[in-house]
């Protein structure tokens, strides 16, 4: 992986190149040092939220490149929650760059589905059955219920985004559980008041839902 | 209130399928197709994280952003006084052409609020 990234890095005008998981974070990097990691990771983190919501309606959705002043941060999806993150100056010859990350997004495929490969693979939380038994669950008992209600009162402080919101980080907590329960609900309140950004919608959210964890 | 943008010449802009104007919070003020709520949304929500991502990289607003699709009919999204202004691209469009010619007619608005 890491002379796949080599061979991104050496193009004139690349500052940083990496590889980010959704789940796991940074998975390996070339970075000049005017980036820090925590610097990185947002980036990655927030590109992929960007490129997944753009995903569920836009199915044919290649990559999100976004032009901040001398800058150009862009991001290709790979496989899974795998990413490939770049960010270079306006400078570099589109072109050049667009068939490099094209040709690095197959060698990255190919790498990662390679048994052998030396590869720092992400690991894998849990397989996909176990994500289809956690949904199946919260179709039944209380669940339905209370997930209204958060997303009711999410809608209360975020406004009409509030549902993309939600089922972006739905998704998230989903993948990230064995089963639902009061702990891992929890988990998913606090996932989303990480979602709302603003320290006093934070506190009203929080206020809202004490109550549904309090009767359920 | 409303970027006073010339629509009439938005609309007519060589590669521009259609092109929807929208609040910060996803609300819809003004659109040349019918879009559902969602699309409306997601690019305020896109529109939002572009601009988290500035702050990160130590900027305050973002030039534009490009989804690119398959079909080609890419997505530019740019911030517009206090807006975000969504372009779907026509396939057959180069972005590398459009973006200037977007960015004129935002910076011509620019110059009319001005005045």
């Amino acid at each position: 992986m890491e002379m796949i990234l080599e061979d991104i890095k050496c193009m004139p005008g690349v500052a940083c190149v990496f590889c980010f998981d959704t789940r796991t974070g940074i998975v390996a990097k070339i970075a000049n040092p005017q980036f820090s990691d925590s610097t990185l990771s947002s980036v990655g983190r927030t590109l992929a939220k960007i490129f997944s919501g753009g995903k569920q309606l836009f199915a044919d959705l290649k990559s999100v490149q976004l032009s901040v002043d001398q800058w150009s941060t862009f991001i290709l999806w790979i496989t899974g929650t795998l990413y490939l993150t770049i960010i270079h100056e306006q400078s570099l010859n589109p072109n050049l760059l667009s068939m490099t990350l094209a040709q690095a997004s197959k060698d990255l495929k190919a790498a990662l589905a390679a048994p052998a490969a030396e590869l720092a693979t992400p690991p894998i939380a849990k397989p996909d059955n176990d994500s289809e038994k956690v949904r199946q669950a919260l179709m039944s008992g209380p669940y339905p219920r209370v997930l209204a209600a958060m997303e009711n009162a999410l809608a209360k402080v975020m406004g009409p985004m509030a549902s993309i919101v939600f089922k972006d980080t739905l998704e998230k907590w989903i993948e990230s559980i064995d089963e639902p329960n009061r702990k891992t609900l929890e988990k998913f309140a606090q996932m989303l008041s990480s979602e709302i950004g603003d320290p006093e919608k934070i506190q009203a959210y929080e206020q809202m839902i004490a109550p549904i964890f309090g009767a359920k | 209130m409303e970027p006073a943008l010339d629509l009439e010449k938005l609309s007519s802009t060589a590669g521009v399928k259609s092109y929807y104007i929208v609040k910060h919070d996803g609300s819809l003020v003004g659109a040349k197709a019918e879009a559902a709520t969602e699309i409306t949304q997601f690019l305020a929500l896109s529109g939002l994280n572009g601009e988290a991502i500035c702050s990160l990289l130590g900027h305050s607003r973002f030039n534009h952003m490009i989804l690119s699709r398959q079909s080609k009919e890419s997505i530019l999204i740019f911030p517009v006084e206090g807006h975000f202004l969504a372009i779907m691209k026509e396939p057959g469009a180069a972005t590398a052409d459009l973006i200037p010619s977007i960015r004129e007619l935002i910076n011509g608005s620019k110059a009319k609020t001005m005045d």
